[in-house]
């Protein structure tokens, strides 16, 4: 070797240039292993960070409510009075307290400074009875001992003299400051409702064994704007007995008298010229009483409160024959002391309750839940919940005021009421509902992820339905049968399919698909059945065919044949499915659905989804399920075909339990992405959140309705975090998919690791 | 003289003298064998004894694999196999056309060089061969197991976990399962490919003394690199070189007095 040579290898080999080069390739291993330890845990760090953030924005959906003791302020008043209503702000800074001898006191619930001190416009005459008209705008009737009614209204005005924020409160006088007069004795029960333009009346007069039905109408003159009452109709009946309360629901249409021992006379005043008695229920076991008695916010369910610390939510429900009866749908229990007042937040279906021992509790009626309960040391008389449920009043006897800041979002949202079945205002019957938002103020929002979750399976199953069986099958194929050539083309081919934007086959599948397979429903019934025995039969009859021509098309591209008997089939079986119909179906299968069959049918259904959404999944499980089994070691497959096996023998013995963990894998992987799929089944399941797993009817999954609902939430309401909520769910159920997938994998890996 | 012209006339010499007191098993008859264009084997000639151990020797890429796989038909696997001449297991000729290949390979069992039992219980890999034949008598079943089991030596280690993964067992117990697994369906000729290649030398010496009890039962082929394992095992030996048969004659000749210079070569390791 040249003596230059040795020098340059002995240089490169050992010495000072050696060691610098060793010095930077070390640094360089040492650079290269930091940065893919940081992508790796970037990676892990990002997936936590989406989890967490879901989990950040739905915590509060489930965290207690938070109450905090406000002021005490001494209701400046003289001599005994008894407080008949509050009416309080929307920011829960001032209110307006009606007492039972006709005076009106404002208070600022900051200072506790008295705003407004005056008296009803009742001249001399005495309060009998009160009665809340419509709690959205705080029309209240007051039933005076002359026989006649006040209307009044509570209303606030919002002024900035200094730029500070004054709120005044007032009563008004939407129908003049003159009492309607409805009779001549004192009024002692009164009930009211405002619906649309009239204002229904029920009362009862002092010694009257009649309950009086009155019905005006609210007439607006054209100069003054002034409203004016006119009698439209009115009637009376028997009252049934001595009671207490007089209640009457929404609508005009349901009238409750309630006794002390807790027996309910249901009436139907619709017409007030024939007032049925429709029930008499006992809402109590023999040795209760019925203490408190309050309308939930809507006016449609009762809530009655007893002696035991129990208060019971009933309402009217239909039966099959269309006819209404009171239903005790649920029970909250508060205590064992008898119930003092409840009183109910105007926005949301909330309540408050106060029993004999000072205890107040706070419920939601939807979510069944207790969100809050504590206990004064001082005597109390008296719940008052803000509109926004933000702040408690309450009143005790010596002529206090102690207010209590409330903590509370998301009252509404239970365990039971996201999975439980709900018994909902107007329902039949428990069910599982999604409806997350309405035009009316006092709607009972229902959250139930059951509809949700059920439909994102529903649409993945049906899917995995069409799509295993020809993934899965075509992967055996593929891997095993089929030529290395043809696979080299088939594979890559299938694999484009993924690339195909979901939204085209969404739409497609919306568009197109559906009301096709409306119009040849008959037709595709065909084509399950028909193609299956058309490839088999022609397999069959290849296998007759004499050899010479047989040997035309060699084994490994025999599989290009049936493509035309597919087609073919197809082509025939679509065109054969009107006379189909015609012959079986009286002519239009769909209709004999609907008709014969009893079986709904929307044109956006499971069916159309188990199509577009199973053809989008075919790859996925395709790849996976055909790398497993093409991987499957050959000396496996040569020493079964050693022992004698065949092809299909092999396949079946040996292949496909070794490549099963594989092809699981595949098939959950497929799972998990059908879970998570979102425009196929958002533009072609017509996102209708039922509860139903008929393949004809549609669903709507928790991914179409987060893309449906996301953008109209309000930021942090409840159906903001619900949603977000279903978000975490299917993040959730395809974690679980995953894991379980790769637990299984790796399991299976152990097992047959030291192949 | 061309070496293939030599190794021809070798061979005609000795079999006529040595095997014509046997009785034939696998007769092969001007047999080729073409990768594609590529010719692998060039007229292959012999006779193969019943009940005998044959062993092929001969340096790597000889053709002694692929002539091997010709007796069961693995060859057909490949697609651009082609093969001519003739070939007969007991005077049926294996190539015919009306020749069921599963049922030819019944016949001819065979031993892979890499141990490749299935991932499946000891007993299982056991009946896969009976059950293919549909045999599901639990009785039949047990005792051709414990027979084959026995057979290939391997009884007494695993008698007691027979239900147990047979992936767990070491290399040379797997080997030995793979020869009970092929003996199990009784087959006429055991081919044996580099049965030992992967095996350590204690697993090695188990296998060869099993091969010398199973050709009480079996025709026995078995290609090997070490020539000192079939100077052990075989009762013939056959050298091949480049695709041809060079020498095919008794063991105990062939290692002590080979007529061919290339035999003599090989086997005293000048080259191979």
């Amino acid at each position: 070797m040249d003596k230059s040579v040795q020098r340059k290898l002995d240089e490169a080999l050992d010495g000072p240039k050696f060691q610098r080069r060793i010095k930077r390739r070390n640094l360089v291993d040492l650079s290269w292993a930091s940065g893919f330890t940081v992508g790796g845990i970037a990676v892990i760090a990002s997936v936590l960070l989406i989890m967490f953030f879901l989990v950040y924005v739905v915590a509060p959906l489930f965290a207690p409510a938070d109450i905090e003791q406000g002021k005490t302020f001494d209701l400046q008043q003289s001599g005994q009075e008894q407080t008949l209503y509050y009416g309080v702000d929307e920011y829960a800074d001032s209110a307006l307290r009606i007492s039972d001898s006709g005076r009106v006191y404002g208070i600022d619930l900051s200072t506790g400074e008295k705003l407004r001190d005056e008296r009803l416009p009742i001249g001399d005459a005495r309060i009998t009875s009160f009665t809340r008209i419509s709690q959205g705008d705080q029309l209240m009737g007051i039933g005076l001992d002359n026989g006649s009614v006040l209307l009044v209204q509570y209303e606030y005005s919002v002024t900035y003299p200094d730029d500070v924020k004054t709120i005044t409160p007032k009563l008004t006088y939407p129908f003049g400051q003159t009492p309607l007069t409805l009779s001549e004795q004192p009024i002692t029960h009164l009930s009211a409702r405002k619906s649309g333009s009239q204002i229904t009346f029920a009362y009862q007069v002092d010694g009257a064994s009649q309950i009086y039905v009155k019905q005006y109408d609210m007439i607006e003159s054209m100069l003054t704007e002034e409203v004016t009452l006119d009698l439209y109709q009115q009637g009376q009946f028997a009252a049934p007995a001595p009671f207490k309360w007089l209640k009457m629901g929404i609508s005009m249409r349901n009238l409750y008298a309630l006794k002390q021992d807790g027996t309910i006379f249901y009436f139907d005043i619709r017409d007030p010229q024939q007032i049925k008695l429709v029930e008499t229920v006992n809402a109590l076991a023999p040795d209760q009483t019925l203490t408190a008695v309050q309308f939930l916010i809507g006016e449609y369910s009762l809530l009655l409160g007893n002696d035991q610390g129990q208060v019971a939510q009933w309402f009217p429900v239909r039966d099959q024959d269309n006819n209404y009866f009171l239903k005790k749908i649920r029970t909250f229990e508060v205590s064992d002391q008898p119930i003092q007042d409840i009183n109910v937040e105007l926005n949301r279906k909330n309540f408050a309750v106060l029993d004999a021992s000072n205890q107040v509790s706070m419920f939601n009626s939807t979510a069944h839940n207790n969100f809050a309960s504590f206990t004064l040391d001082q005597t109390v008389s008296q719940v008052h919940i803000s509109p926004r449920g933000d702040r408690l009043l309450i009143e005790t006897p010596a002529h206090q005021l102690v207010t209590f800041d409330v903590d509370n979002e998301h009252p509404e949202v239970s365990m039971s009421s996201l999975w439980g079945e709900v018994w909902y205002e107007g329902y039949d019957e428990p069910e599982y509902v999604w409806q997350s938002s309405s035009a009316s103020n006092d709607f009972e929002p229902k959250f139930s992820l059951m509809p949700l979750t059920f439909g994102t399976i529903k649409a993945a199953l049906y899917s995995m339905l069409f799509a295993v069986p020809l993934a899965v099958l075509g992967a055996i194929y593929t891997a095993f049968f089929m030529d290395a050539k043809t696979r080299q083309v088939i594979k890559p081919t299938i694999e484009l399919i993924e690339a195909l934007p979901t939204v085209i086959l969404g739409f497609l599948a919306g568009l197109w698909l559906a009301p096709y397979m409306e119009a040849h429903l008959a037709g595709f019934f065909s084509i399950i059945f028909l193609v299956p025995i058309g490839i088999l039969l022609f397999g069959y009859l290849w296998s007759r065919l004499p050899e010479p021509v047989r040997l035309l098309v060699p084994t490994s591209k025999r599989a290009v044949l049936m493509l035309p008997v597919v087609v073919i089939i197809g082509f025939v079986a679509l065109s054969l499915s009107g006379p189909l119909e015609h012959l079986l179906f009286d002519g239009d299968m769909r209709h004999w659905l609907t008709d014969s069959a009893g079986i709904d049918f929307d044109q956006r259904n499971a069916m159309v989804i188990g199509f577009a959404m199973g053809f989008a999944l075919i790859p996925t499980i395709f790849s996976v399920a055909e790398d497993a089994i093409y991987n499957v070691p050959s000396y496996l497959v040569n020493g079964s075909l050693a022992l004698g096996a065949s092809g299909w023998q092999t396949m079946v013995g040996v292949v496909l339990p070794t490549a099963s963990p594989g092809i699981f894998s595949a098939i959950m992987l497929g799972f998990g992405r059908g879970i998570g799929e979102t425009m196929i089944v958002l533009m072609a399941s017509g996102n209708t959140p039922l509860m139903d797993a008929n393949l004809f009817e549609g669903m709507r999954t928790l991914s179409a309705n987060l893309a449906v609902e996301m953008p109209e939430a309000a930021l942090d309401s409840t159906h903001y975090r619900v949603l977000f909520l279903s978000g975490l769910v299917l993040f959730i159920f395809t974690f679980i998919f995953n894991t379980l997938a790769e637990v299984v994998r790796e399991r299976m890996r152990r097992k047959y690791g030291s192949l | 003289m061309s070496e293939q012209n030599v190794g021809l006339a070798m061979d005609r010499d000795h079999r006529g003298m040595h095997l014509g007191q046997e009785k034939i098993a696998i007769e092969v008859k001007d047999w080729n064998l073409f990768y594609g264009s590529n010719q692998a084997l060039n007229g292959i000639n012999m006779s193969l004894p019943e009940n005998r151990v044959t062993a092929f020797i001969g340096p790597s890429g000889c053709g002694k694999s692929t002539l091997l796989r010709c007796f069961n038909r693995m060859n057909d696997l490949i697609p651009i196999v082609r093969v001519e001449g003739e070939m007969t297991l007991h005077g049926e000729d294996m190539y015919a056309k009306e020749m069921d290949v599963a049922a030819l390979r019944r016949r001819v069992g065979m031993v892979f060089q890499k141990p490749n039992p299935f991932p499946k219980s000891i007993y299982e890999n056991v009946c896969y061969g009976l059950r293919l034949q549909g045999i599901n008598d639990k009785q039949v079943l047990d005792e051709t197991v414990e027979w084959s089991l026995q057979s290939a030596g391997l009884w007494e280690e695993v008698k007691d976990r027979l239900d147990a993964n047979a992936l767990g067992l070491s290399g040379g117990q797997q080997q030995r399962l793979c020869i009970a697994r092929a003996i199990a369906i009784k087959p006429e000729v055991l081919l044996l490919d580099e049965p030992t290649s992967a095996l350590d030398p204690i697993s090695t010496l188990a296998i060869e003394e099993l091969i010398f009890e199973l050709k009480k039962d079996f025709t026995i082929l078995i290609v090997t690199h070490n020539m000192q394992q079939a100077a052990r095992v075989s009762d013939y030996t056959a050298f091949m070189y480049m695709g041809d048969l060079i020498e095919y004659t008794d063991t105990d000749t062939l290692f002590t007095n080979p007529s061919v210079k290339r035999t003599e070569d090989y086997i005293s390791g000048r080259y191979g």
